[in-house]
């Protein structure tokens, strides 16, 4: 189960990696603006679901 | 790194099918090498994952009065077939059993593989449209297509 687990947040990580480094890929033409702006989609984007397991967390108290 | 190259509808149209059947193959077609090879390994290697978690593209039933109909599986479908080569392979295998790999429906991981699936597909599906966008709709307008300024 635990693996299971591991695999779903992996997953998380691992996919919006992907979508947004795509994204980035799609709209800059350099190396350096499609990876900054990756990292701040990928943050962004992380960020939000921390959020929202926190408060899925703190409602199931 | 992006070349500015004017194309026809026509050859914009067989830009976007190649593209669709073998992701990024529109860019490199382009001598956009750089992106079209960037696009090809993220998406395969996204899908590639998706099979070795036991995953597979599915076939929906498209008849709304069955039984078995299902909106989510339809449009999951949809999505996955975003990525075109690689889902015929799959519903080929499916159809004819080569047994290169092994889907399993009951597999508790088979759920996240249809997710690697479908965020390949539709990821792909960005990219169709943003060949076609960049090599025709754009150039039709008289701008420059986004992100080959230099």
């Amino acid at each position: 189960m635990t693996a299971i687990g591991l695999l779903h947040i992996g997953s998380c990580l691992y996919l919006g990696l992907v979508v947004t480094l795509v994204l980035g890929i799609l709209e800059f033409d350099d190396w350096r603006a499609v990876l900054q702006s990756t990292a701040r989609r990928w943050l962004k984007l992380i960020g939000a679901l921390i959020l929202i397991g926190i408060v899925v967390q703190l409602l199931s108290l | 790194m992006g070349l500015n190259r004017e194309v026809s509808v026509a050859t914009g149209v067989v830009l976007a099918i190649s593209s669709w059947f073998v992701p990024g193959l529109g860019f490199v077609l382009q001598r956009n090498y750089w992106r079209g090879v960037a696009i090809f390994l993220l998406i395969s290697s996204t899908f590639l994952i998706g099979l070795l978690l036991h995953g597979t593209v599915l076939m929906a039933e498209f008849h709304y009065r069955s039984p078995s109909f299902n909106i989510v599986s339809l449009l999951t479908f949809l999505g996955q077939m975003g990525n075109g080569g690689a889902s015929l392979v799959c519903l080929a295998h499916d159809k004819w059993n080569w047994g290169l790999f092994q889907p399993i429906e009951t597999d508790p991981r088979f759920d996240v593989a249809t997710l690697y699936l479908l965020v390949s597909g539709c990821m792909n599906y960005f990219c169709v449209c943003n060949v076609y966008d960049r090599y025709v709709a754009r150039q039709g307008q008289g701008g420059t297509p986004v992100g080959e300024e230099s």
